[in-house]
């Protein structure tokens, strides 16, 4: 890191010799390298697994495909998924991420490194960082120069709001996806600025491996029209920027159109409406633009406006009118809550439910960016002061990217790239500012005419010394401080598999908690192959992943009621959830408590979560009230409801707690709630626990078949029992009819009942 | 014809075990025509209710296949045998005939309990007005002897339970009243009273309501557990004596004609019949094979299916017949396939094509998921009909939609008239060059 910032410093100052562009290779090389290398924290603290809950759908999509071939994976139907819907894989995925670990699989193994597929999983996220790196690299220098290039690069290589989700094991969409999104954004500028048809058709290819593998090129098709369109606003329109666009967005649009899960989506969506109507827009202007060439300026140039404000409002109400016509699908409830932040609350509780999508709080901005948020603002200012057309897009690059990180902790990733680059942008002026030598300002100033002002000279001149070395060093040690700060915190806090947990005794050493996996491998080697596991949706993918069980919900939410129906049998009493899990087919049930341990995201946590879910699906059976306390409290001690004692959540999370001593003086003590639990002598009727794990964190129940005996008598016999006898062994019973008396039918007194 | 087969038919092949327990050793003698039949059928085995050695359950297997409890008075079996013994043993299997009488001990009343069926208190009879033996009667005044005439009383059930109709009147003797708990599914009646039985302390004045009158009483009731074991509950051992059994004729007093008249006593056809599907000798049925193919005759695939494919399902259904498994007949009633998901999509029957194959065919819905088929019959007297397999149930494959359809010819059209116009566009402005200026400048 500091190697990279003190050589940027001075690449600026050695333009046109070899050793600059040799120095730029050497750098970008080592800061891949540096991104790849310190995100195999997570490999070398526990081992090479796959991490969290939707990389484990991701690896089992991958090793299908590697397995089989593409088009079966294309047409995969997976049975093991929401029981008894099933999915269709190949149609509800974006495939980008699987084609790409499989192809570097497949180059590997023809080349004859035999690779096990998930060991290429694991790695294919770093590998790609350091291949985001360079992206940002070319990005930033297309909108600035090379040094903040460099310093971008150097920055997106170890900023902890990217590692989060590119560390080794983390194989997930967004690990490639940030490489293809900073790679179209500099396509597009290198096209929007030739305006040549070349550039244009490899954004739109760039675009096309963006939509194959996050949902999120969402954000690069409204972008780019966002930018087209204030290019338009301000006059700046030329024919580069009509060839460019247009290229890029039909043939972006019509390869978008072939990834399945896309589908007709571009053209009927309200997500891409913007697109399309920049694209009529620019249509018209371009025509109206052609036609005042041909007209007399004067004449023309009033209409001019006018027709084009005519034009935009009529393709804006017909955007508008298809949508009311139902022709075009309106937003999308995932969209639409990006810009009311409490519709998601009211209207889908299953967005809201998940952590990585609550608002984001500022102590992470720090956290994931040290101290770049204070210094990209600087960047942003230099840019909008020496704006132009390639440099306004990188202004709303850097405003949307703001607003999206407010509202949802993980658009942080969206975040990061660009106050990267703007934090590359200002150090870079600024170590020009003070550390270019007196004898190099003039060559720079040539260098970079369009960046440069004349005032900005005058102050150089007149900065001493002294200063420049103290404001060097300064951002010098900051720099260290960021280095040093993005370490601790991917080692510390992003490096986690999730899967396996870990904590330190109290002389240092860690302790491995691997109860997922031994669950798991319970369940994958106790059970029949088709049995049917009902757990929070969470668990879903892990369950499919490494139990190889069928799962009624997963992480992929596409059913919401199916879930709701989920929430609602963990909601109800034991009787109730009983019959819901008859009519699922429900063989186990799986629940993770973290009482025993003090592992807080156990489901006692997120039960409001699931009575919410429940109680939009079915208003009539659930109600959230019910399960707080009379003090209106969330509790699970002994002023807990009724309702809640009753549910089977509760039961099954808690069943035979209350033998346990966790705590001094009470037995039963929840460690994560800090309580004393109010129901302990819990009994189940229609389940029986299966197993547990060491930690007490997964906890598996057996559904019982119904009995195959027919009901005993609801009420009390007529004639009260006489007597009350504890049966022995080898007895002697008893007749009403007879005179107790020695064996042998001889001495027996006759029945007295007649015959 | 049942009564043939269980009489005569499988003398050699392997005996069913029966335990059957007594009050006294002289019951062998006073039942004999019931125990000798049932002796020639099962590999019979005879306990004293209070026999110290009186055992059902061994390690928890059952030692026995059928209990028959002769043995009303019984206030405490003897050996480890209680209640939850006999729960057990119906749990694994085992089939259960309990026989009480009026002066019932708490063992019976409380096993009857444990299944849902409530008796009367001990000492009390089912007694009628009516149809009482005029005979018996003048010795014993209590008419707690009496028959029911098979039309008035509920001789419930369906054939495999009490055989073809044709049942005269039945002999009664000595019952305690016998009530079904209305929540218990699984209990039925067998026979029922007629409306002018009741149920009291002989020769007592009624000081308050009786537990059961008329046709609340029963006196045979079925139950089959879900694990189709079988339990019948008698309400009066003494029927089943040989003295009654062998009365030919009860001699009643005719009220309308106003002398006394006879009906024939059936009490001995209605005996084989019950212990026969008591035992699971009768209305026994599994299915002993399930096969769904693809009704294409090229491709057998039968893993999976795609959606809207005509499938076919056969199943082959058995009966227990003289100890062996042998293929239904003709006259089995219709069986019933479910082609489900959460819901049953389909719901046909089977075509009965003799031999006991059942066959069906249909077209798989056009809804992809994981599919049940399901057979699932319950009839009163058979066993349950249960079978239930997986099946997935695929969208089609990206290459098996119509490749060309009519519909999109326009847009083929347009399509390719598109790409001509653009060549011929780029053509034209490549390779045009406008002359007219130069020409006349020239």
């Amino acid at each position: 890191m500091s190697k990279a910032d003190v050589q940027s410093g001075t690449v600026a100052g050695m333009s046109r010799l070899g050793v600059s562009s040799l120095l730029t290779l050497v750098v970008l090389l080592g800061v891949s390298l540096l991104g790849f290398f310190s995100r195999l924290f997570a490999v070398i603290r526990f081992e090479s697994i796959i991490h969290e809950f939707d990389p484990w759908f991701n690896y089992r999509a991958t090793y299908q495909m590697v397995t089989t071939n593409f088009y079966d994976f294309l047409n995969w139907f997976d049975e093991l998924a929401w029981y008894p819907l099933g999915r269709i894989v190949g149609g509800t995925v974006y495939p980008g991420l699987m084609i790409t670990a499989g192809g570097i699989h497949y180059v590997l193994n023809a080349l004859g490194f035999t690779t096990h597929i998930q060991d290429v999983c694991v790695f294919t996220a770093p590998i790609f960082s350091g291949l985001t790196a360079i992206a940002t690299y070319f990005l930033t220098k297309e909108l600035w120069n090379a040094g903040a290039g460099l310093f971008a690069a150097a920055f997106i290589a170890i900023a902890p709001g990217y590692i989060s989700r590119s560390v080794a094991g983390s194989f997930d969409n967004e690990g490639i996806a940030i490489f293809a999104l900073q790679c179209s954004f500099f396509l597009w500028i290198r096209a929007m600025r030739t305006g040549s048809m070349f550039w244009g058709i490899m954004t739109a290819f760039c675009y096309f491996y963006m939509v194959s593998a996050w949902g999120g090129y969402v954000y690069i098709i409204n972008l780019i029209p966002l930018h087209v369109f204030c290019l338009l606003l301000m006059g700046r329109y030329e024919s580069k920027l009509y060839v460019s666009y247009t290229t890029f967005y039909c043939v972006g649009q019509l390869m978008a159109m072939n990834i399945p899960f896309v589908g007709f989506q571009p053209i009927k969506t309200s997500e891409h409406m913007a697109s399309a109507g920049v694209f009529a827009l620019l249509q018209c202007y371009g025509f109206l633009d052609y036609l005042r060439s041909k007209l007399g300026e004067k004449e023309f140039k009033r209409a001019f406006y006018l027709f084009v404000t005519i034009c935009a409002g009529a393709i804006f109400a017909a955007v508008v009118g298809l949508t009311m016509l139902g022709v075009v699908a309106p937003w999308s409830g995932r969209f639409y809550s990006l810009f009311d932040t409490g519709y998601a609350r009211i209207h889908i509780p299953i967005i809201s439910s998940v952590s990585e999508h609550q608002p984001t709080m500022w102590t992470s901005f720090i956290t994931d960016l040290h101290f770049l948020p204070a210094v990209a603002p600087a960047g942003l200012w230099y840019t909008i002061r020496h704006y132009d057309s390639a440099k306004i897009f990188l202004v709303i690059y850097a405003a949307f990217s703001c607003y999206f990180a407010g509202i949802m902790v993980r658009l942080m990733l969206t975040l990061t790239p660009v106050v990267c680059m703007l934090g590359g942008i200002a150090l870079n002026v600024t170590f020009d500012h003070f550390f270019g030598e007196d004898n190099e300002d003039s060559q720079k100033e040539k260098a970079k005419k369009d960046a440069k002002k004349s005032e900005d000279t005058e102050e150089e001149e007149a900065t001493p010394l002294a200063i420049k070395l103290t404001v060097v060093m300064a951002l010098t040690g900051l720099l260290c401080q960021f280095a040093v700060h993005c370490t601790y915190i991917t080692s510390n806090y992003y490096s986690s598999p999730s899967v396996v947990l870990a904590s330190s005794r109290p002389d240092g050493s860690r302790n491995i908690i691997d109860d997922y996996r031994e669950a798991y491998y319970w369940l994958r080697t106790n059970t029949d192959d088709d049995a049917t596991i009902m757990s929070w949706w969470d668990y879903g993918y892990q369950i499919s992943g490494m139990a190889n069980r069928t799962t009624l919900v997963d992480n992929n939410t596409w059913n919401n009621s199916h879930i709701a129906m989920v929430g609602r049998a963990m909601a109800s009493n034991e009787d109730d959830a009983y019959e819901i899990m008859q009519e699922l087919g429900v063989d186990y049930v799986l629940v993770i408590f973290g009482g025993l341990l003090g592992y807080s995201g156990d489901d006692i946590n997120k039960f409001l979560w699931m009575v919410r879910i429940a109680e939009g699906e079915h208003p009539n059976h659930i109600k959230e009230a019910n399960y707080f306390s009379a003090q209106g409290q969330y509790t699970v001690d002994k002023s807990m409801s009724k309702t809640m004692k009753n549910c089977l959540m509760y039961k099954l999370s808690y069943y035979k707690f209350g033998d346990v001593r966790t705590h001094a003086q009470m037995s039963g003590f929840d460690r994560v709630r800090n309580v004393e639990i109010g129901h302990k002598n819990i009994k189940l009727k229609h389940l029986e626990e299966a197993y547990t794990t060491e930690h007490w964190i997964v906890r598996i129940y057996r559904v019982k078949k119904p009995s195959n005996k027919s009901r005993k008598l609801s009420h009390k016999l007529t004639q009260r029992k006489k007597k009350t006898k504890v049966a022995r062994k080898g007895r002697k019973g008893v007749l009403s009819t007879t005179i107790p008396a020695a064996k042998g039918a001889n001495t027996r007194q006759k029945a007295s009942f007649e015959l | 014809m049942i009564l043939h087969a269980l009489l005569l038919g499988a003398a050699f092949a392997a005996r069913a075990k029966m335990l059957v327990v007594l009050e006294n050793d002289r019951m062998k003698e006073q039942y004999s025509s019931v125990l000798n039949q049932l002796n020639g059928k099962f590999e019979t085995h005879y306990k004293l209710a209070d026999d110290a050695d009186l055992h059902l359950v061994k390690y928890g297997k059952n030692i026995y296949q059928n209990a028959v409890i002769m043995a009303p008075s019984t206030e405490q079996f003897g050996g480890d045998v209680t209640t939850k013994t006999f729960v057990e043993f119906t749990q694994n299997g085992g089939n259960l005939m309990v026989f009480a009488s009026s002066n019932i001990g708490d063992a019976i009343r409380e096993l009857g309990a444990e299944f849902g069926i409530e008796y009367d208190e001990t000492g009390t009879k089912v007694m009628s007005h009516m149809n009482y033996d005029y005979e018996r009667d003048q010795l014993q005044h209590d008419h707690s002897r009496f028959s029911l005439k098979a039309s008035d009383s509920f001789l419930g059930g369906s054939e495999p339970i009490v055989g073809p109709p044709g049942y005269a009147s039945l002999l009664i003797d000595n019952a305690v009243a016998m009530k079904i708990d209305k929540k218990n599914t699984l209990a039925f009646p067998i026979v029922k009273c007629n409306s002018y039985c009741y149920s009291w302390f002989p020769n007592e004045p009624i000081s308050e309501y009786p537990m059961a009158v008329g046709r609340d009483i029963s006196l045979l009731a079925g139950i089959q557990l879900r694990n189709n074991a079988r339990i019948v509950f008698a309400s009066s051992l003494s029927m089943f004596s040989n003295k009654l059994i062998r009365q030919k004729f009860v001699t009643y007093w005719d009220n309308n004609k106003n002398e006394h008249a006879r009906y024939q006593n059936s009490v001995s056809k209605l005996a084989m019949h019950v212990f026969a599907w008591g035992s699971n000798n009768s209305g026994t049925f599994r299915i002993s094979g399930f096969q769904h193919k693809l009704l294409d005759k090229e491709n057998s695939r039968n893993d999976f299916y795609y959606i809207n494919e005509e499938i076919e399902v056969v199943a082959f259904v058995e009966e227990y017949v003289d100890d062996n498994w042998e293929p239904t007949s003709l006259t089995f009633p219709q069986l019933w396939l479910d082609f489900h998901r959460l819901d049953p999509f389909i719901r046909i029957p089977f075509a009965n094509e003799g031999g006991g194959k059942f066959r069906a065919t249909f077209k798989v819905p056009d809804t992809y998921g994981v599919f049940n088929f399901i057979i699932w019959q319950t009839k009163l007297g058979h066993t349950y009909i249960e079978h239930k397999q997986q099946i997935t149930v695929r969208p089609l494959r990206h290459d098996m939609y119509e490749r060309f359809i009519a519909s999109a010819y326009p847009y083929y059209f347009s399509s390719f008239s598109m790409m001509l116009g653009v060549t011929l566009m780029s053509f034209a402005i490549l390779y045009h060059r406008d002359v007219s200026p130069a020409k006349k400048n020239n």
